[in-house]
C-alpha cells in the first residue's frame, strides 16, 4: 500500500472518531449548527479524500450520507434518532471498508446498500413535502406593478446614526417612476434650529413592480427610527391590459408639480368615479419575523481540544519505545558516573557528573511525559459502548466520566481498555438495574456509571462505579464454596469477599449473556491490571451501588526507589510507598512476643521478615532496620539489614523464566553493575497473610 | 461549464485554455490574488466559475494558500458543499508531498501532473463530476 | 474622488473579499485589524464608510462604534456592522450605539456591495 493510502486510512480513521463523537453530542442537542457542520465537515473529508486516493467504495457510500446531511445544514431535514443511527452504523461500515479494501463480506455489502436505501428515503421524503410546498407558494409571488404612496419622517437625530435619508430615497427612485415630494417640518423655530438634527418628512409616490417587501426593505436599518406609512393606491392586474390604472398613473403624474395633498384630493376623486382597484388601507402588517429558534445550548463545554491549539506530530510508538529505552539507559550508565565521581571526588568531575544528572533528570522526565496523554480519549469511546449496550438490554444508562485530563503512559491506557470495557458491561449488565425495578426501589429510572481517573501518589486511581444493585456478599460467598473456590467455613471479609468474583471460574450471573456472565471475564481484567502492577479493589453497597477501583503505577519503565540491603543482596522498594525507617533492636524483637509488631512512636506496626521469607542466608546483624511503607491505607513495616538511600530505578523485567514469582516486579542494575530486585510489596503482603492463615488453620 | 486558469506560465495558461476551449467560458488568472478577485467577481455577477486550475508554484501567493483562501471565502459566503467550486491543482512530476498537503490541508479535490496527459485530464474532470458538452475526449 | 472604505475585521479572509469586492466596484480600501487599528487609521484617513466586525480583542465592535460617535469628525460616519445570525443583542447593543445598519455572515460579495451603495448612493 502506498503511502498516500496509508495517510488517508489513518486520516480516515481519525475522522469517523470526530464523526462519531459530534452524533452522539448531536443526539442531546439535536440543533447545534457548530456539530452539524462538524459532522458534515468529517463526512465531506471522508469521502474527498476517498475519491483522490482510490478508496471508491467509500467516496461513494458517503457522498449517500453527505447529501443527507447537507439538507440537514441547510436546515430542511431534522435530526431524529434514527438518522443519528443509521449514521453511526454507517461509521461502522466504513471501518470494514478501510480495513480490507479488497474483500468485503457479502453481509457487509448488504448492510451498506440498506443503510443507502434509508438514507435516499429520507431525501425523496424531504423532496416531495418541498414540492407540495412550493405549489402553494409560487401562487403568491407573482408581482405585478402597483401604486404606493409611501410617508417617511424620520426621527430628529437620525443623522447620529449616519444615515443619508437622501440615499434612501435614492434607492426608492431606483425601484421604478417616483414622485417625491419633501417638507421641512414648519414648526420649528429658527432660533432652536440644530443643523444636526433632521427635521424634513416625504411623501413619495411610487409606480413599481417590485414586491412589497422589497420596498420595506429599503427601510430596513431606520424602521424603529421614523414613522412609516404604505398606502397601495393601486395594482394592476397580471398580464390584463389596465386601462383604468395606466390612467390612473398617468393622471396622478401629470400632477407631479404640486404638492402631496393635490394629489391625494385627485386620486380619491377618481377613486369614487371609477372603479379602479381597491386600495387596501391599511397597515401592512410586517409579516410576523420567525422567531429564531433558540439553539439547545448544551451545557457541556465544547472540548475544542490539541488539534486547533498549536501544531502536532504523529509519531510512531516503536520510535517512542526506541527512545525511552535509550532514556532508560543514559540513566543507568549516569548513576554509576555519580557513583564514581563521589569515589575520586575530583572538582570538575564532581561538576560534570552533578550536571548530567541534571540533565538526565529532565530528559528523563521529558521522555516519559512524551509518552502521556489525557485518559479522557478512552474515556470518550465508552459513550457509544454505553448507549449501545443500554439500548439493546432495555436500560436508561448515562455515563458520567471526571478526570479526563489526568495523564498516563500511552501503553498503560492501551491496556486499559479492554478491562474498562469489561467493567462497564458488567455495571450495565448486572449493576444497573432495569428501570422498572429501579422506580419500585425508589431510584431515578436512569442509572448512573460513572468513570474518574485521578492522580495519588506514584499511581493513578481509575473508578468504575454505578448506582446499581450493589453486590450480595452472601450469593457470592455461597458460590464461592458451590464452586470449590473457598471452603465452606473460611470466615472472610466483606472485601475478600467481593474479590472472590475476580478469581477465574467464577461467576453468578443466572443468564450467560453475549455480554457478560461467562465467568471468563472478570479474571481477564485481573490479568491485566497484575500486567501493568496495578491493583483492583471493590466496594459495594446493596441497592446502592459498587465502585471498583483500579490503581495502576504511572509509569511502567521507571521509578523512584529506595535503595536497601539484606546479606549481600540488594532490594528496592517503590519510593511513594515508604514513609520512614526506624531501627529494630534484638531486644524489641524479643519483646513484642513472636508477634512480629514494632512499636513505631506508640502505635502498633505489623512487619515482614523479608529474610524469612526469602530464606536468606547470613548473619542477621544486632541492628536492623524497619522500612515502614503504607500500602492500601495500612501501614506495614519490612525488615531489612541496611537502608542505603534513594535510588532511580529503570525496570527491567524478570524475563520469562522468572515473571511468575509474583513477590519480584522487576529487577535493575545498580551503577556498579550489581543486580537488586524490586519488591512487589502487594504480593508480599497477600504471601505473608495466606501463609499466617494457613498456620492458624494449622495450629488450630 | 464556466473556468478559472491561474498559473504564472503564459505557455500553460494557453494550453489549458485551448483543451477546455470547447467545454465554455475560460479566464485566467496570473497569480493566487488576482484569482480571488476574479472568483468574487463571478460571485458578484452571479455566474460563479465551475473549475478553478491553479498551478501549486506561483509568486507571491502559491497554489496551496490561494486554495486555503478561496475555501475560506466560500465558507464566509455560507456555501453548500454542492455549490463550492471545484479545484484541481496542477503540479510537477515528482511532489507528491505538496500535493497530500495541498488536499488536506487547503482544500482542493483532485491534481494533474504536468506535462499533461490528455486522458487523465478528462477522467479527472469527469470523476469532479462537471458536465462536460458532447463527451470531450 | 473614490469614496473611501475602512474594513475592520480580526479575520484576514473577511477584509480580504471586502477588499476585493468592493475595489472591483469603484470604492478605495482601507483595512484595520481590531479597533485600535481602527482608531489609528480613521486618525489618519478620511473615511466614507465603515464595515466592522461585533467581536474584536482589545477595543471591540460596539466600543469602536461608541468611540467614533463620540468624535467630532466622525460624528455622522456610517458604520455597518458585521453580525451573525445568533448575534441579536449585539446588533441591539451595535444600533443604541449608534451603527448605521448591518450585514449578516454568512453574505455574498453582491450583498456587501448593495449595502455600500444603499449607504453611499450610487
Amino acid at each position: 500500500m502506498d503511502i498516500h493510502s496509508e495517510a488517508y486510512i489513518a486520516e480516515a480513521e481519525e475522522l469517523l472518531s470526530e464523526l462519531e463523537s459530534s452524533l452522539l453530542e448531536l443526539e442531546i442537542s439535536p440543533e447545534d449548527t457548530d456539530l452539524i457542520n462538524r459532522a458534515f465537515r468529517a463526512l465531506h473529508t471522508i469521502k474527498g479524500s476517498g475519491a483522490m486516493f482510490g478508496f471508491e467504495d467509500i467516496a461513494r457510500f458517503t457522498h449517500e450520507i453527505e447529501t443527507v446531511f447537507d439538507f440537514v445544514r441547510d436546515g430542511k431535514i431534522k435530526i431524529t434518532k434514527e438518522l443519528i443511527n443509521l449514521t453511526l452504523q454507517s461509521c461502522d461500515i466504513i471501518k470494514i471498508f478501510l480495513k480490507n479494501t479488497e474483500q468485503t463480506s457479502a453481509e457487509d455489502e448488504i448492510k451498506a446498500i440498506q443503510i443507502v436505501n434509508s438514507f435516499r428515503k429520507m431525501v425523496k421524503e424531504y423532496c416531495e413535502t418541498e414540492i407540495e410546498k412550493n405549489n402553494e407558494e409560487i401562487a403568491k409571488e407573482i408581482s405585478n406593478e402597483k401604486l404606493i404612496n409611501i410617508f417617511f419622517k424620520p426621527e430628529q437625530n437620525i443623522f447620529l446614526t449616519g444615515t443619508n435619508p437622501l440615499c434612501l430615497l435614492e434607492e426608492l427612485k431606483g425601484m421604478g417612476a417616483a414622485i417625491i415630494f419633501g417638507e421641512i417640518n414648519s414648526k420649528i423655530n429658527p432660533d432652536e434650529f440644530n443643523p444636526e438634527y433632521c427635521y424634513a418628512e416625504w411623501s413619495i409616490i411610487l409606480r413599481t413592480d417590485r414586491t412589497e417587501n422589497e420596498i420595506r426593505d429599503v427601510f430596513i436599518f431606520v424602521e424603529d427610527q421614523c414613522e412609516l406609512r404604505f398606502e397601495k393606491i393601486a395594482e394592476k392586474e397580471e398580464n390584463v391590459p389596465d386601462v383604468k390604472f395606466e390612467e390612473l398613473c398617468e393622471c396622478v403624474f401629470s400632477l407631479s408639480n404640486k404638492n402631496i395633498s393635490d394629489i391625494e384630493n385627485c386620486i380619491s376623486k377618481i377613486r369614487k368615479q371609477s372603479d379602479c382597484a381597491i386600495t387596501e388601507k391599511n397597515e401592512i402588517q410586517q409579516s410576523a419575523a420567525e422567531k429564531e429558534t433558540e439553539v439547545n445550548k448544551s451545557k457541556k463545554e465544547k472540548n475544542k481540544s490539541n488539534s486547533a491549539a498549536g501544531s502536532n506530530l504523529k509519531v510512531s510508538s516503536e520510535k517512542l519505545d526506541r527512545l525511552v529505552d535509550l532514556v532508560g539507559e543514559l540513566v543507568t550508565v549516569q548513576s554509576r558516573l555519580t557513583q564514581i565521581s563521589a569515589k575520586y571526588n575530583l572538582h570538575d568531575l564532581t561538576l560534570i557528573s552533578e550536571e548530567v544528572e541534571r540533565l538526565t533528570t529532565d530528559l528523563r522526565d521529558n521522555a516519559m511525559g512524551i509518552r502521556m496523554m489525557p485518559i479522557g480519549n478512552t474515556f470518550a469511546n465508552f459513550s457509544r459502548l454505553v448507549r449501545d449496550l443500554s439500548n439493546e438490554l432495555g436500560k436508561m444508562v448515562e455515563l458520567q466520566t471526571e478526570g479526563a485530563e489526568t495523564e498516563l503512559d500511552k501503553t498503560v491506557i492501551d491496556k486499559l481498555n479492554e478491562p474498562l470495557v469489561h467493567l462497564i458491561r458488567n455495571c450495565i449488565d448486572h449493576g444497573i438495574e432495569m428501570p422498572e425495578e429501579r422506580r419500585k426501589k425508589g431510584k431515578s429510572t436512569r442509572g448512573v456509571i460513572k468513570l474518574s481517573a485521578v492522580h495519588s501518589g506514584g499511581d493513578v486511581l481509575i473508578k468504575v462505579s454505578d448506582d446499581g444493585a450493589g453486590l450480595n456478599p452472601e450469593k457470592i460467598k455461597k458460590k464461592a464454596v458451590d464452586k470449590g473456590i473457598i471452603s465452606k467455613d473460611a470466615e472472610l471479609t466483606e472485601n475478600e469477599i467481593f474479590q472472590l468474583i475476580t478469581k477465574p471460574g467464577f461467576s453468578t450471573a443466572e443468564n450467560i449473556t453475549n455480554i457478560s456472565g461467562r465467568g471468563v471475564g472478570t479474571d481477564v481484567v485481573i490479568k491485566a491490571i497484575e500486567n501493568l502492577r496495578g491493583s483492583l479493589d471493590i466496594k459495594s453497597e446493596a441497592d446502592k451501588g459498587t465502585v471498583i477501583t483500579l490503581r495502576i503505577p504511572l509509569t511502567l519503565a521507571i521509578i523512584e526507589g529506595l535503595l536497601v540491603k539484606i546479606s549481600s543482596s540488594y532490594y528496592i522498594f517503590p519510593l511513594s510507598t515508604v514513609k520512614e525507617c526506624v531501627e529494630l533492636t534484638k531486644d524489641e524483637i524479643k519483646k513484642s512476643g513472636g508477634r512480629k509488631m514494632a512499636n513505631v512512636r506508640g502505635s502498633l506496626v505489623p512487619y515482614i521478615n523479608i529474610r524469612e521469607k526469602f530464606n536468606i542466608d547470613g548473619q542477621v546483624p544486632e541492628i536492623q532496620q524497619v522500612v515502614i511503607t503504607e500500602v492500601n491505607e495500612r501501614r506495614i513495616g519490612f525488615i531489612v539489614d541496611q537502608v542505603i538511600g534513594e535510588h532511580q530505578t529503570v525496570i527491567k523485567s524478570l524475563g520469562k523464566v522468572y515473571k511468575n514469582i509474583k513477590e519480584i516486579s522487576g529487577a535493575t542494575i545498580l551503577g556498579d553493575g550489581t543486580l537488586a530486585l524490586i519488591l512487589d510489596l502487594l504480593k508480599l503482603i497477600e504471601w505473608e497473610e495466606n501463609d499466617s492463615v494457613n498456620n492458624y488453620g494449622r495450629l488450630q | 461549464m464556466k473556468t478559472l486558469i491561474v498559473d504564472d506560465e503564459y505557455s500553460i495558461r494557453q494550453v489549458l485554455k485551448y483543451m477546455l476551449s470547447k467545454t465554455g467560458k475560460t479566464d485566467q488568472a496570473v497569480n493566487g490574488e488576482e484569482a480571488i478577485r476574479l472568483f468574487l467577481q463571478a460571485w458578484i455577477e452571479k455566474e460563479p466559475y465551475d473549475l478553478i486550475c491553479m498551478d501549486i508554484m506561483m509568486p507571491l501567493m502559491d497554489g496551496k494558500e490561494s486554495v486555503k483562501a478561496i475555501r475560506e471565502q466560500e465558507k464566509l459566503m455560507g456555501l453548500k458543499s454542492s455549490e463550492e467550486v471545484k479545484i484541481m491543482m496542477i503540479t510537477a512530476l515528482g511532489d507528491p508531498k505538496n500535493v497530500v498537503e495541498s488536499y488536506y490541508k487547503s482544500g482542493a479535490d483532485a491534481y494533474v501532473v504536468k506535462p499533461f496527459d490528455k486522458q487523465k485530464f478528462w477522467e479527472t474532470i469527469e470523476k469532479l463530476g462537471l458536465k462536460l458538452p458532447n463527451n470531450e475526449i | 474622488m473614490k469614496k473611501v472604505i475602512l474594513t475592520v475585521d480580526d479575520s484576514a479572509s473577511v477584509r480580504q473579499m471586502i477588499r476585493f469586492t468592493l475595489e472591483d466596484a469603484g470604492y478605495s480600501v482601507i483595512e484595520a485589524t481590531d479597533g485600535r487599528d481602527a482608531i489609528t487609521k480613521l486618525e489618519s484617513n478620511i473615511v466614507n464608510l465603515v464595515f466592522t466586525d461585533l467581536n474584536m480583542p482589545f477595543v471591540d465592535g460596539i466600543q469602536l462604534i461608541k468611540h467614533i460617535r463620540s468624535s467630532t469628525a466622525n460624528k455622522f460616519l456610517p458604520i455597518i456592522m458585521i453580525t451573525t445570525e445568533s448575534q441579536n443583542d449585539k446588533k441591539m447593543q451595535g444600533k443604541q450605539a449608534g451603527a448605521t445598519g448591518w450585514i449578516v455572515k454568512p453574505f455574498r460579495p453582491e450583498q456587501l456591495v448593495e449595502v455600500t451603495k444603499k449607504i453611499l448612493g450610487s
